[in-house]
Order: structure tokens, then C-alpha cells, then sequence
């Protein structure tokens, strides 16, 4: 109980790594950096772990401070231990400190290495308290914080062109969402008069908030997580993100930010579970986007554009689990997630960093000469394509089972489709780039394998992506138990079909890829298929269309009338001024300087001339003397 | 019989020579002689118009001492300023000395 009193130290610490860094720039040495990131996510790892000891043996923490007391409004923020919690905890920091013991390796040439991490620390601090806040409000305004951090690092590389504009697209679409959020926000308050979790179910649970209101309030909040979660239609930021550096790319577009949606959603479950309908939208965009995305990971030839909309298709994935009524196992996939997806983006950075391109077609036979990379990304793949007992089966397996035993049979039919896309797109890329023959333009030969400080924590990573799937194994399911959830009896049958569909679409990548049986990437050269994939489904163009080219056109007109109206009249008086200050430089030019530049030179010249009378010879003065007496004399003398 | 117009006419003959020779002549010495000529038409036309305006009162015969005083300093001084310019500079031209020039 002690212990977890002190939760909330733990958003702080990272938090003074990053100010830490902020505040000396340059003057700090170049190492303290990452030493205060990684020292600040050790200490906060090791506290996780002790935590989460603490909460699997029953222990709860919750603690408010009103935050807004005035005018007859409490508004009250605070912290929550529980299991699902400290969980997250635990899967942020470990992630976050192997990414940054990776990245000590992998950004070792950059010139902002130290604002890297600062940056990074930033994401940390606010997805820790994103997972520890007791309530909406300040899991928003930590959401928003971590939102701030991602578009830092997907520009990091502010000077390419591609990478601001991504990390632009990625905040205006999760702002997009995060509206949502804000309005839900809103509905809630206006309903219930709390932000708090614990206020807000017990309305919910006693009948005192339903109706439409909750139901807007739970949509509202979905958008703000299928905002973070890129799932459709807004999930065109997060392959644009993959601009940002590859570790960068691994914590936060793949294994905890984009994961912070569903987190959303589990947490805020009472609310969708109120009304069924809800649910239904959530499975839903959850199916399509899941379908949709592993359709366009098929066709990309970009590793980390593949990875990208692979996770987006996994985020899909869980949403399916939230919407048939398990938020048990879309933890639990977020958790196996999380691992093998990092892994799987680390070892594409370790690729990337060995080869110099991202281009799966330039690469081939790296296997040779990166084994340790090889060997990682191939558990990852396994994982995720879902082969038993890595950790993505077990996780896969638990959600596909939900909506078997719900009865949603196209729930079902897409997952299955998924996973077999899944294996599909990852068993493709891995042939091409680790095991096919390197083509002309392969840039295999002069690969070279990373260093140990990349390959450590690829290791480590690679372990839990192995193992970790097995605290949800049956027969004795800990880890929906852990989160009090119910877990449905393993289902060998549907096991074994899911084992069929991750096995089938691996052979049909090996048939295709590697023994050349089939034509590689036929359905690239289908006219009918190959657009739809290439363009993928048009909807960066739609947005295009519908959106950004009124608001451009708007903006244009807007401009345009700036130009003529307001411009105008300013331009006006500006020319007015011009004509009268000309006539009045004129003037002044003329007469008022004439007149004493003439008065001027009328001295000096008149100087000029009488100064030849002075001639000093005493008989031109005498001369001049009595010529003037002469004249005197005959003007007066009259 | 020679009256008060002889005598202004011969100063003025005397003044008009004086000047005359002052502005022409390049010799200093001649030029302090010619100005002694332009003193003494004036003392001539003093002493006349004394003689013959207010014979009584011989105002202009006063003046014409004082006159002669001034100019017998005067010439002492010249033929002193003469002299030394002779000496330091060697010239005798009054034309080439412009050292009033300002």
C-alpha cells in the first residue's frame, strides 16, 4: 500500500530527465542524455515490477486532489493503481528503456542527440500518466502532452520535407480525434458533473447516466482513440509517421501510444458496455481497419511502411476484441503486442541502420550477414503471424475465441482473414528482405551487423515476444484472472484453424517468394487489385478532395480577398502617403533646402569673388579707394 | 589776380599728381614721396580756404601745423617700414610686397 502511494513519482522522474536536457542543451555532455533517460526508466521499470507484484497480490492504490474549487465546481484529479495500471506501466517503461538503450546505438551520429531523448523522456512521462490517471481529465491532458511528443519525434528530422509534413498530418488527424475526446469530455461533465472513473461507472452501473448521452459520450471518446489508434478513417497519419527515426517509430507508433486507444477504451469499458450499439461501431471500424490495413501491408515494399500498417491492422485487431465484449484480451494482445512489434521495428531500424535503405527489394540474403537481426525478426514475425507458442498465438487466439463463443461470426471471418494476411505480408517481406537472392540492386553486400548495444535489448525483446504470450496461456489463463476478467475454456478446434490460417499464409509467402511456384506479387500487376492496394483505398486522396482541397481552396479565396480588399485599402494609404511625401520631399528639396543651400553657397560664393579684391598690394586698395571717392563725389557732388 | 579758385586748383593739380604717383609708381620711396605730395595739396587747400573763408578765426592754419607734424611722422615711419622691408626682403617694388594680402 506504502509503495504505490508513491505512484505518482513516477511521470516525474522522466519528467525531470526531460527538463533536465531542455534546459542545458548543448552545454550538457553529450552522454548524460541518454544516461538520465534510461536511469529515470530503470528506476521506473523497477518500481513498475514491484508494483504490479504488489497489485497481483491484491494490493490497490487511488488518490484524489481537488484540483478546481470554485464557484461551486469540484473538479478533482488523481491516481490509480490497479491491475490494468500498473500493467501498462510495466509495458511502458521496459519498452521505453530498452528503445532508449537501443537508440543510444542507432542515433549515435545525430546531431540532436540529446533533444532525441529529451524528447523521448517527454512521450514517457506522459504516457505514464496517461495510464495512471484515475480519471479523463488528466489521462486527456496527458493524451494531449503525449500527442506533442509524438509529433516532436516524427519531426525530428525537421529539415526533410516528408517528416514535417508527416509529423503535421499526424497532429492535425489525432487532433481530429482528439476533438472527439474534448466533446465527450464535455457530455460527461455536463451528465455527471466528474471526470473520475470511479464516479462516472458508478453512475453508469446504477442506471443514473444512460441514454443517448452516454452513448455519445462513449462515441466521442472512441474517436479520440481511433484518433491515437489510427484506425480508420483516421489512421492515414501513422504511415506517414515512419518518417520519424526508426526507435522512435518503436516506442511510440507501435508499441505504447498508438495503444494508449485501446487502453482508452478498456478503461472507459462500463461506458461501452452500457449500450451495445456502442460496442458494434467499435468492432466494426475495428474489422475494417484491420482488413484494410493487412490488405496494404501486402503491397508495401517500405519495412517500416509494412510494420506501420501492420499495426494499425493489429490495433484493429484489438478494437475487434473490445467490440465482442473482451477488454481482457485486447490487453492482453496490446501487452504481446507491444513486445513483438518493437522488436520487430528495433530489428527493422538494426536492418536500416546496417544497409542504408528501407526498401525491402534493395536488401535480400541479410540473413549471412546479420544473424542476430535475422534471428530476432524472425521470432517477431512468428509472433505476430500468430504460430503457437510465441506470444502473438495465444493473444490472437483469446480474441478470436471471444467472438467465436459471442457468436459474431464475421468478427470471426475478418480475424481469420487478418491473421492469414498477417502471416501472409510478414512471411513476404521477411523472404524478400532476409532470404531471397540479393537482386543488382541489392545493398546486402556491404551490409553490417549493429552493435551490441542495438542487439541487447533486440534480444531481450525477442525473449518476451517468445514467452510473454504464455501468462494468458491455458489451462490456468493468469492473466485475464490478473485483470478479473472471465476467460472463455481454450478451444482447440478453433486453435487449430487459427494455426491453419497463420501457417497457410506463411506457406503461400514461401510458395511465392522464396520456391518462385507462384508469381511473386501477382495481385501487384491485377489491374483490378493493384490500384485499390497501391493508392491505398484512395483515402489520403479523398481526404485530399474532400478535405484538404476546400480548405485550401477557401484559404485561397480568403486570401485572395485579403489581397484585394484589405490589402487594398492599406495599400491605398500607403500609396496616398507615398504621393504626399513626395510632393512634400519636392518642396523641401527645392525651397525649403533651395533656400538655404542657397543662402549656403550664396556666401561662400560671394566669399569667393570679393575675396580676389583682397589682393594685398596696397595700390589696388588705394586704387579702389579713391574710385570709390570719385563715385561718392559724383553722386553727392551735385 | 590770383584768388581762392588758383589755389584750389593747384592743390588739386597737386593731389591729382600725388595720387597718381602713389597708384603708378612701384618704387616704395616714390610712393612715400607721392603721398607727401597728396598731404601737402590737402594743407594747401586748408591754408587757402583758412586765408580766404575766415581769415580770422585760422582754423585750417591749425590744422595745416598738426598736418605737417602728422606728416613729418609719418614720413619717418614709412622711411623706417622702407628701410627694414629693404633689408629683411630686398625689394624695392612696393607691387611685390602682398604680405596685407588676407
Amino acid at each position: 500500500m506504502s509503495l504505490l502511494a508513491y505512484a505518482w513519482i513516477l511521470p516525474v522522474l522522466p519528467l525531470l530527465a526531460f527538463a533536465l536536457v531542455i534546459s542545458t542543451g548543448r552545454k550538457l555532455p553529450r552522454m548524460v542524455a541518454p544516461a538520465a533517460g534510461i536511469t529515470t526508466m530503470s528506476l521506473v521499470c523497477l518500481a513498475s515490477l514491484a508494483m504490479l507484484w504488489a497489485t497481483i497480490h491484491g494490493a490497490r492504490f487511488t488518490h484524489d486532489v481537488s484540483w478546481i474549487h470554485a464557484f461551486g465546481v469540484n473538479v478533482e484529479v488523481g491516481i490509480l493503481v490497479d491491475p490494468l495500471s500498473s500493467l501498462m506501466l510495466v509495458i511502458v517503461s521496459l519498452v521505453s528503456m530498452l528503445v532508449q538503450v537501443y537508440s543510444i546505438g542507432y542515433m549515435a551520429d545525430e546531431e540532436r542527440f540529446r533533444w532525441y531523448f529529451g524528447a523521448i523522456s517527454l512521450f514517457t512521462a506522459a504516457m505514464i500518466g496517461v495510464v495512471l490517471s484515475d480519471g479523463w481529465l488528466l489521462m486527456y491532458m496527458c493524451w494531449e502532452v503525449m500527442g506533442l511528443a509524438s509529433f516532436l519525434l516524427i519531426g525530428f528530422w525537421y529539415e526533410t520535407p516528408t517528416a514535417s509534413a508527416a509529423s503535421m498530418k499526424a497532429f492535425m488527424v489525432t487532433r481530429l480525434g482528439d476533438v472527439g475526446f474534448g466533446l465527450g469530455l464535455a457530455v460527461m461533465w455536463l451528465s455527471v458533473g466528474s471526470f473520475t472513473f470511479e464516479t462516472v461507472f458508478r453512475r453508469v452501473e446504477t442506471g443514473a447516466w444512460a441514454g443517448p448521452t452516454l452513448i455519445a459520450a462513449a462515441l466521442l471518446l472512441f474517436m479520440g482513440a481511433m484518433g491515437k489508434s489510427a484506425q480508420f478513417p483516421l489512421h492515414v497519419w501513422l504511415p506517414d509517421a515512419m518518417a520519424g527515426p526508426t526507435p522512435g517509430s518503436a516506442l511510440i507508433h507501435a508499441a505504447t501510444m498508438v495503444a494508449a486507444g485501446v487502453y482508452l477504451v478498456a478503461r472507459s469499458y462500463p461506458l461501452f458496455e452500457a449500450n451495445p450499439v456502442t460496442l458494434q461501431v467499435v468492432a466494426i471500424i475495428g474489422a475494417i481497419t484491420a482488413v484494410m490495413a493487412a490488405l496494404i501491408a501486402c503491397a508495401m515494399d517500405d519495412i517500416k511502411k509494412v510494420l506501420a500498417y501492420s499495426t494499425i491492422s493489429q490495433l484493429g485487431y484489438m478494437m475487434i476484441a473490445l467490440g465482442v465484449g473482451s477488454w481482457g484480451a485486447a490487453i492482453f494482445h496490446l501487452m504481446t503486442h507491444a513486445f513483438f512489434k518493437s522488436l520487430l521495428f528495433l530489428a527493422a531500424g538494426s536492418v536500416i541502420h546496417g544497409t542504408h535503405t528501407q526498401d525491402a527489394r534493395e536488401m535480400g540474403g541479410l540473413w549471412r550477414k546479420m544473424p542476430w537481426t535475422t534471428a530476432v525478426w524472425v521470432i517477431g514475425a512468428l509472433s505476430l503471424a500468430g504460430i503457437p507458442p510465441l506470444a502473438g498465438f495465444w493473444s490472437k487466439d483469446e480474441i478470436l475465441l471471444t467472438a467465436f463463443n459471442g457468436g459474431h461470426t464475421v468478427l470471426l471471418v475478418a480475424g481469420l482473414v487478418v491473421a492469414f494476411l498477417t502471416a501472409f505480408y510478414m512471411g513476404r517481406i521477411t523472404f524478400i528482405a532476409f532470404f531471397a537472392k540479393p537482386g543488382l540492386t541489392s545493398k546486402s553486400p556491404h551490409a553490417h551487423e549493429s552493435s551490441a548495444v542495438m542487439i541487447v535489448p533486440l534480444v531481450i525483446l525477442a525473449t518476451l515476444a517468445a514467452f510473454v504470450g504464455l501468462v494468458g496461456a491455458p489451462p490456468f489463463n493468469a492473466f485475464a484472472a490478473f485483470l478479473g476478467e472471465h476467460a472463455d475454456p481454450f478451444n482447440i478446434f478453433l486453435a487449430l484453424v487459427a494455426v491453419a490460417a497463420a501457417v497457410g499464409g506463411l506457406t503461400y509467402a514461401w510458395v511465392m517468394y522464396e520456391r518462385g511456384w507462384a508469381f511473386p506479387d501477382w495481385y501487384l500487376r491485377n489491374r483490378r487489385i493493384a490500384p485499390v492496394l497501391i493508392h491505398q483505398f484512395w483515402i489520403d486522396d479523398a481526404y485530399q478532395r474532400v478535405i484538404v482541397a476546400p480548405a485550401m481552396a477557401l484559404a485561397d479565396l480568403l486570401r485572395k480577398a485579403d489581397v484585394a480588399v484589405v490589402d487594398g485599402i492599406v495599400r491605398g494609404f500607403g500609396h496616398l502617403g507615398m504621393a504626399l511625401s513626395g510632393f512634400l520631399a519636392v518642396f523641401d528639396r527645392s525651397v525649403v533646402d533651395g533656400a538655404v543651400d542657397g543662402l549656403g553657397s550664396g556666401v561662400v560664393g560671394g566669399g569667393g569673388q570679393v575675396r580676389r579684391i583682397q589682393t594685398g598690394n596696397v595700390q589696388t586698395y588705394l586704387l579702389l579707394l579713391v574710385a570709390s571717392i570719385v563715385v561718392l563725389v559724383l553722386v553727392f557732388a551735385r | 589776380m590770383i584768388g581762392l579758385n588758383h589755389y584750389l586748383l593747384l592743390g588739386a593739380a597737386l593731389f591729382a599728381i600725388g595720387i597718381f604717383g602713389a597708384l603708378t609708381s612701384k618704387s616704395a620711396l616714390r610712393v612715400v614721396i607721392c603721398v607727401e605730395l597728396i598731404l601737402n595739396a590737402v594743407n594747401l587747400n586748408l591754408a587757402a580756404f583758412s586765408a580766404y573763408v575766415a581769415p580770422k578765426q585760422a582754423v585750417g592754419m591749425n590744422f595745416v601745423i598738426f598736418l605737417m607734424v602728422v606728416a613729418a611722422a609719418e614720413v619717418g615711419l614709412a622711411l623706417a617700414i622702407i628701410i627694414s622691408l629693404n633689408r629683411t626682403s630686398d625689394v624695392g617694388a612696393i607691387g611685390s610686397i602682398r604680405r596685407l594680402r588676407g
